[in-house]
C-alpha cells in the first residue's frame, strides 16, 4: 500500500488510467495536480463533441466517484483563461472551472509529493 | 538510485537514452510504442499493451519487450527508486 502524487502535464488520459489502476490496486492518491497544457482538462467551457471521449468529464466523474479534489495550477490556468467563479467575478470574465477542479499553488504539489512514496508524471 | 524511464514519444527516448543506467528500466506508452520497434537499450523494457494494440503493433512486439497493462505499471513505479517522464 503506497501513496502517490500524480503530476499531469501532457497526457491526461494516461494519468487517469494510472490513477484508476493505483486505487484498484489498493494504493492511495495524495494529490492530483494539473500543470502546463494539461490544465485545459479543467476547462468546463469545452462541450461534449458528438461521441468523442471528453477528458475533462472523465476526470471529473472519476474524482467525484472517489471523493477526490483535482488541483490545477492557478497561474497556468489563468494564463489560458480558465478561471473559477471567484476569479472570474474579480476579472469580470466568464468562469470556466468548477469542482472537483480547484485552483492550487505549486506549494501544494511539493507538500503532497513530500508525503508520497512516489510522484509520477503523465 | 534506479529509475523507471517513461517514454511517450521518439523525442523523449532521444533525451533519455544517454542517461539510462544499469539497474534502470524503460516503459513505452502512447506513441512511444513506435520507438520500441527500433533500437532498444540493454535494460528491461516494457510497453503498454493497450496502447500498442491501439496502434496495431501487438503482432510486431519485439522479443525484448514485456507487454503489460496499467496495474503492472503501478507496481513498476514502486519497484524503482524513482520515475522520470521524459
Amino acid at each position: 500500500m503506497a501513496t502517490f502524487t500524480l503530476l499531469i502535464t501532457d497526457d491526461p488520459w494516461a494519468g487517469l488510467a494510472f490513477a484508476e489502476a493505483a486505487l484498484a490496486e489498493g494504493h492511495a492518491l495524495a494529490r492530483i495536480f494539473f500543470y502546463g497544457e494539461a490544465v485545459r482538462t479543467a476547462n468546463g467551457m469545452v462541450p461534449q463533441i458528438g461521441d468523442e471521449p471528453h477528458v475533462g468529464k472523465a476526470w471529473a466523474d472519476f474524482a467525484k466517484a472517489q471523493g477526490l479534489e483535482l488541483a490545477v495550477c492557478v497561474a497556468a490556468a489563468e494564463r489560458r483563461g480558465i478561471l473559477d467563479a471567484e476569479q472570474a467575478e474579480e476579472a469580470e470574465l466568464a468562469p470556466a472551472m468548477a469542482a472537483p477542479f480547484c485552483q492550487a499553488g505549486l506549494g501544494e504539489l511539493i507538500t503532497a509529493s513530500a508525503a508520497s512514496e512516489r510522484t509520477v508524471q503523465w | 538510485m534506479s529509475t523507471l524511464h517513461i517514454i511517450s514519444n521518439r523525442q523523449a527516448f532521444a533525451r533519455a537514452q544517454s542517461l539510462m543506467q544499469s539497474g534502470d528500466a524503460v516503459l513505452f506508452h502512447g506513441d512511444g510504442c513506435y520507438q520500441a520497434l527500433e533500437a532498444l537499450p540493454s535494460l528491461p523494457c516494457y510497453w503498454l499493451q493497450s496502447d500498442a494494440r491501439a496502434r496495431a503493433l501487438c503482432s510486431r512486439c519485439p522479443p525484448a519487450i514485456t507487454a503489460i497493462e496499467w496495474p503492472r505499471v503501478v507496481a513498476l513505479t514502486l519497484d524503482f527508486d524513482n520515475t522520470v517522464t521524459w
